[in-house]
């Protein structure tokens, strides 16, 4: 992303610096190629690019998930999160503390009780809104374990800005620990 | 106004399709038309399939008013606005092939 806003910004630096030093020279340049050429056909195949990059990005993260996919519920309210871990007996849920285990892949079912909310951990995966009455579909994966905090991206109430929770992605042998309800 | 229609039309039926699929999308999703298996797929992606390419053919079938137009100045204006819509149809309308339907 970096580079590539880079490489851009460099470009037209070089446009525009070549631009002063061929002051008052004479364009041959055709209306053509202004309006057809750079007008519409260069935005038009720059944006079919965006376009085929974010419906891949879109499949990635609705995807049906492969086998061995964890499954977890998270629900939004004022002002809390709810998790259902749907793992072992007695499916341990907690409240603001989302587990699970690093370097799988997991997709959360994602709703609220009350008004619209929205899940949001900026280092694991874009926003995805929490709504009342349906699910919505968000696949994550944290590579590291470690503790990732999240916070919920809709307004929705005087306790929006404290709406707050944090993911703790387990190694293996904590993932199994979770499991059997035993919480370090 | 007429003139206006004629060169209208493309974008307008544009308009028009998107909606259609756009409806279509969300009430097969919610009638569980996405369950319902057909000739190796499901039956939401038959409609929407089939929906996407009856407009993209639709828009197609304007370009019929280039030759009623009256002026040649009509005549360039209704095929730009008549080969914008059809090929703003094809794009717009390709997830219905391309992505997964209900989620
Ligand atoms: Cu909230």
């Amino acid at each position: 992303m970096l580079a590539g806003a880079t490489a851009l910004s460099l470009l037209v630096f070089g446009l525009l610096l070549l631009a002063f030093l061929r002051r008052g020279r004479e364009g041959r340049t055709s209306p053509t190629v202004w309006i057809g050429g750079l007008g519409v056909a260069m935005p038009i195949a720059v944006l079919l690019a965006l376009v085929g990059y974010a419906l891949m990005l879109g499949e990635r993260i609705v995807a049906p998930g492969v086998s061995g996919t964890v499954v977890i519920d998270a629900t939004g309210r004022q002002w809390s999160w709810e998790f259902s871990h749907r793992v072992g007996d007695g499916t341990p849920a907690t409240h603001n503390e989302l587990h699970l285990p690093a370097g799988r892949p997991v997709v959360l079912r994602i709703a609220a009780v009350d008004v619209i909310h929205s899940f949001w951990v900026p280092r694991l995966a874009g926003k995805m809104d929490a709504i009342p009455g349906h699910v919505n579909l968000l696949r994550i994966e944290a590579a590291q374990p470690g503790i990732y905090e999240g916070q919920c991206a809709e307004f929705c109430g005087s306790g929006h800005s404290g709406h707050l929770f944090r993911v703790i992605a387990h190694d293996e042998a904590g993932w199994v620990a979770f499991q059997r309800g035993e919480r370090q | 106004m007429r003139l206006l229609a004629r060169i209208s039309a493309g974008l307008i039926l544009w308009a028009f399709g998107f909606s259609l699929l756009y409806a279509l999308q969300g009430t097969g999703c919610a009638y569980g038309w996405e369950d319902a298996s057909l000739f190796g797929t499901t039956m939401l992606r038959w409609i929407l399939v089939a929906t996407w390419l009856l407009l993209v053919a639709a828009c197609l079938t304007l370009l019929r008013l280039t030759r009623a137009a009256s002026s040649d100045f009509e005549r360039r204006v209704t095929l730009a606005t008549v080969l914008a819509g059809a090929g703003t149809m094809l794009i717009t309308g390709s997830p219905v092939a391309l992505t997964s339907a209900c989620a």
